[in-house]
């Protein structure tokens, strides 16, 4: 699930060592980034946030590891196999919410193989497990402050979303590349 | 994923793709429902509670009829349950994130300078200053249930599976 040749600024990812640390640092960044996201509503109120500037982050913060999109440090996910609403070029094995067959004859672009596929379901299993604890931890939380103090509810609602959206669109890639073994060990 | 489910002597067949996603859709707008209709009630007055009451029961018994049907998600079964599984979870993950996003930007969107929230009544522009409390609640509901619902949506016919099962089968394998 790693492309192997892959670098962030100059560092191979190829040790399990880099990149741990390159979790370890993409979780200051999402902390720093919650941070200024309460500092930002704090001085200029909900009105001010402009709802269209956070997509980029989400999703660019997301391509940092992978992913989401192909040339990261993790595979890309889907492209051959994802949900689809109608058959579509190249989602021959994936799922259609109209439609099961897919018209189209397959196609082959760097698609994952079996074993990679198999992982990658497997860590979204479990990604997806720690997610449904997240938001139910978050909302137990968030009821919690509010019975305390009904005045932090417009604050921490919307904190509790950035948070959960940040960590939600990158839990499965950050499990891959703390778990995956060294390139050479697992030779 | 079960293909029967009973109620007394009431038998419901989930054998068939179209059925099930009836089912599903039925099952999502009688969630939606009832929740505005929690929303909407006052559950001080005799009415109300009655209806949140109901709502209550009625809930508790969609999600034990959906849980019913759609099987533990995480006993372990033969490889091709395994692998349906894991890409249900794959494909549920990725929608979940979709729809976190849309929520988080739709509740930015709602609260904040806009044209259309001053076209709203006053009683539901209130009601928006709640909007992250019912998005959770409402994303917690969507987390619990996507990975069943979309096998329940995606799972062919039991005899469109059966085939494709034979059809791996080695040749004279068959009965005769």
């Amino acid at each position: 699930m790693i492309a192997e040749q892959y670098r962030i600024l100059g560092i191979p990812m190829a040790s399990r060592r880099a990149r741990r640390a390159l979790v370890v640092v993409y979780w200051a960044l999402i902390l720093s980034l919650c941070l200024g996201f309460v500092v930002h509503q704090s001085r200029h109120g909900v009105e001010d946030l402009n709802p269209w500037g956070l997509f980029p982050i989400f999703v660019g913060l997301a391509a940092i590891l992978g992913g989401v999109k192909a040339g990261g440090v993790v595979k890309r996910f889907s492209g051959s196999d994802g949900i689809s609403v109608l058959p579509t070029p190249g989602d021959e094995g994936g799922l259609t919410l109209f439609g099961s067959k897919s018209i189209f004859p397959p196609e082959d672009s760097g698609a994952l193989d079996e074993r990679e596929r198999n992982e990658r379901n497997a860590v979204h299993y479990r990604a997806y497990t720690s997610a449904r604890w997240l938001t139910l931890a978050l909302y137990l939380i968030y009821a919690g402050i509010g019975a305390w103090h009904a005045a932090w509810f417009p604050r921490i609602g919307p904190l509790f979303l950035f948070l959960l959206t940040l960590v939600l669109w990158s839990l499965p890639q950050m499990l891959i590349l703390w778990n995956e073994p060294d390139v050479e060990e697992a030779r | 994923m079960n293909t029967a489910y009973a109620i007394g002597n009431i038998h419901f067949r989930f054998e068939s793709r179209a059925r099930r996603r009836w089912f599903v859709a039925l099952f999502y707008v009688a969630i939606v429902t009832i929740c505005l209709a929690w929303c909407s009630v006052d559950p001080k007055q005799n009415a109300g509670a009655w209806i949140v009451c109901g709502c209550m029961i009625l809930g508790v018994s969609l999600a034990s009829v959906f849980s019913g049907i759609s099987g533990d998600m995480h006993i372990q079964g033969d490889e091709r349950e395994m692998q349906r599984r894991g890409q249900a979870y794959f494909n549920a993950h990725a929608l979940f994130g979709k729809f976190v996003i849309a929520a988080l930007i739709a509740d930015a969107y709602f609260r904040g300078r806009n044209p259309l929230t001053p076209l709203l009544p006053p009683a539901l522009r209130g009601g928006m200053m709640d909007g992250p409390y019912a998005l959770l609640m409402a994303l917690g509901l969507l987390c619990l249930t996507l990975p069943q619902a979309i096998l329940l949506w995606t799972e062919p016919d039991i005899e469109e599976m059966a085939l494709e099962q034979g059809e791996g089968a080695p040749a004279g394998g068959g009965p005769r």
